[in-house]
């Protein structure tokens, strides 16, 4: 049962340092976060991965509980990935996303719509 | 098999390459699909970075399974060349040099229940992993008892008894030296054989990441050349259609001899002397076999129809094993005998997959023509689709 806590835990650290990333804030709200919301998101996704890390000593000690907390964060991070690629909010705004929107031209969009 | 084919240099170099490629931290958790030559990196970069801990892992420690046939002049140095001494320095690594000459006299071995009871009194109960049982019947027998596997370390305590009067005649410890415990757990970390049934199953999706890492892979490159020699040099198409047939016999053919492996294992007799090496020939057969029809058929339509076989052959493992023995799922679901269940169910998971990947190629196999008009009359979607770097 403390597994599936830690991999809870992993899954909502890496949801919150995704969302402190720019593509995928904008998968939520349509802007870029604001640097202390950046710098709050990154802080909180370290802590969820330092709790599952937690949980995961908790559950089969130091040995095995290291190696077991580097496969739940493979697990966790496939998740989110495939959480953001396939998640509801995701197709709504993908349809509206012009095929410009590289990775290079991403950061200069968002500063000049808002 | 797998560590006879020496991939894992390949694999190495795979990993530089996706460690130099700066933006996989930017696009961490990007995956764009339905995008070509862009999808195809996507994946690869996520399925790549994802399980980054689990494929340094398992290819550091696979190249120190081989470090005496890699660096063999370390051992040479001081064992001397050949078989022979790399023998002597693995005995002597493993301690099994203290091993004693039979003396020739008889004497019934002595009753194993005691030993057992007292290694489980020291390690506690169902801790004992193995017997080794050295000189049976000779006054000199010596019986080992080994502790099981319950961390990343490789070795592990084990009591040495005589075999002759029960005595315990040394404790061998797990750890000797810093050197020998690092291999250890670097080894033990590979066999993955201490894990608890999760961990068991995080191994088999990171191993499952890594094969999906090196499938992407193989497709990238295909994708990638092919839109450049249609483009520039159409004579450079034959050695592309050797690799992506390749890729098929490869990344579907290999999946559908491994099913095929199982079903040797459940039809071949148990009477059959030469069963288990027929087990594997049958796989090397089957293999073949799917490595020749991709040659011979068009490419498209070699993935639709292995896909549809492997669906098939992954899917009819759990009916063979219902047929051939009488723990099948309708018996192990019902007794929660979740080994023998979960592999039948990961079996049809397989098939499931199979299907669903079959599905998706005809679908776009039919949409084709259209695909191709809306590339030649838009050119920005052309544009996006060049390499990244």
């Amino acid at each position: 049962m403390i597994v599936a806590l830690a991999l809870v835990l992993s899954c909502a650290g890496f949801v919150a340092l995704a969302l402190a990333m720019d593509r995928h804030h904008k998968q939520f709200r349509r802007r870029v976060p604001s640097r202390s919301l950046r710098l709050l998101l990154r802080a909180g996704g370290v802590a969820g991965l330092g709790a599952g890390f937690a949980a995961c000593i908790v559950d089969s000690g130091w040995s095995n509980g290291s190696v077991l907390w580097f496969g739940i964060l493979s697990a966790a991070a496939l998740s989110v990935a495939m959480g953001l690629t396939y998640g509801p909010r995701d197709r709504q705004l993908a349809v509206k996303a012009s095929p410009q929107n590289d990775r290079a031209t991403l950061r200069s969009q968002a500063e000049s719509l808002h | 098999m797998h560590y006879r084919l020496r991939y894992l240099p390949e694999i190495v170099a795979d990993w530089i390459v996706v460690i130099v490629h700066r933006t996989i931290f930017a696009d961490f958790f990007t995956f764009r699909p339905r995008k070509g030559q862009r999808s195809w990196l996507d994946a690869h970069n996520i399925l790549g970075v994802v399980a980054l801990p689990f494929h340094l892992m398992i290819t550091y420690s696979g190249l120190i399974f081989y470090a005496a046939t890699l660096m063999p002049l370390i051992v040479a140095a001081h064992y001397g060349a050949g078989q022979e001494a790399e023998r002597a320095f693995y005995d002597e690594l493993n301690g099994r040099t203290a091993q004693v000459e039979p003396s020739g006299v008889a004497q019934p071995l002595t009753s194993l229940v005691p030993l057992l009871a007292r290694a489980e009194a020291r390690w506690g109960k169902g801790h004992a992993r193995s017997l080794d049982i050295g000189n049976p019947g000779d006054t000199q027998a010596r019986v080992e008892v080994r502790q099981i596997k319950s961390t990343p370390l490789l070795s592990t305590e084990a009591l040495v008894f005589d075999g002759a009067n029960g005595e315990l005649l040394e404790v061998k410890p797990a750890r000797h030296s810093t050197s020998k415990t690092v291999r250890d757990v670097f080894l033990g970390l590979h066999e993955g054989l201490f894990a608890s049934p999760p961990l068991r199953w995080l191994y088999f999706i990171s191993g499952l990441l890594g094969t999906a890492m090196i499938g992407t892979g193989l497709v990238l490159w295909t994708v990638k050349r092919r839109q450049r020699a249609e483009k520039q040099r159409p004579a450079s198409l034959r050695g592309l259609a050797f690799v992506e047939r390749l890729n098929v016999g490869t990344i579907v053919g290999l999946p559908v001899a491994i099913a095929a492996y199982f079903w040797a294992n459940r039809l071949i007799p148990v009477s059959f002397t030469e069963r288990a090496a027929w087990e594997v020939h049958a796989m090397f057969i089957v293999w073949a076999v799917f490595l020749l029809h991709a040659a011979l058929r068009p490419v498209a339509r070699a993935w639709i129809e292995q896909a549809w076989i492997a669906a098939a052959a992954f899917a009819f493992v759990p009916v063979l094993n219902a047929l051939t023995t009488n723990r099948h799922l309708g018996v192990s679901l019902p007794q929660g005998d979740w080994v023998m269940a979960g592999f039948d169910l990961t079996m049809l998971a397989f098939g499931a997959i199979f299907v669903c990947m079959a599905v998706i190629l005809m679908r776009r196999e039919s949409a084709k023509p259209t695909t191709l008009q809306r590339k030649r009359t838009n050119p920005i979607p052309s544009r996006l689709m060049e390499p990244a770097e």
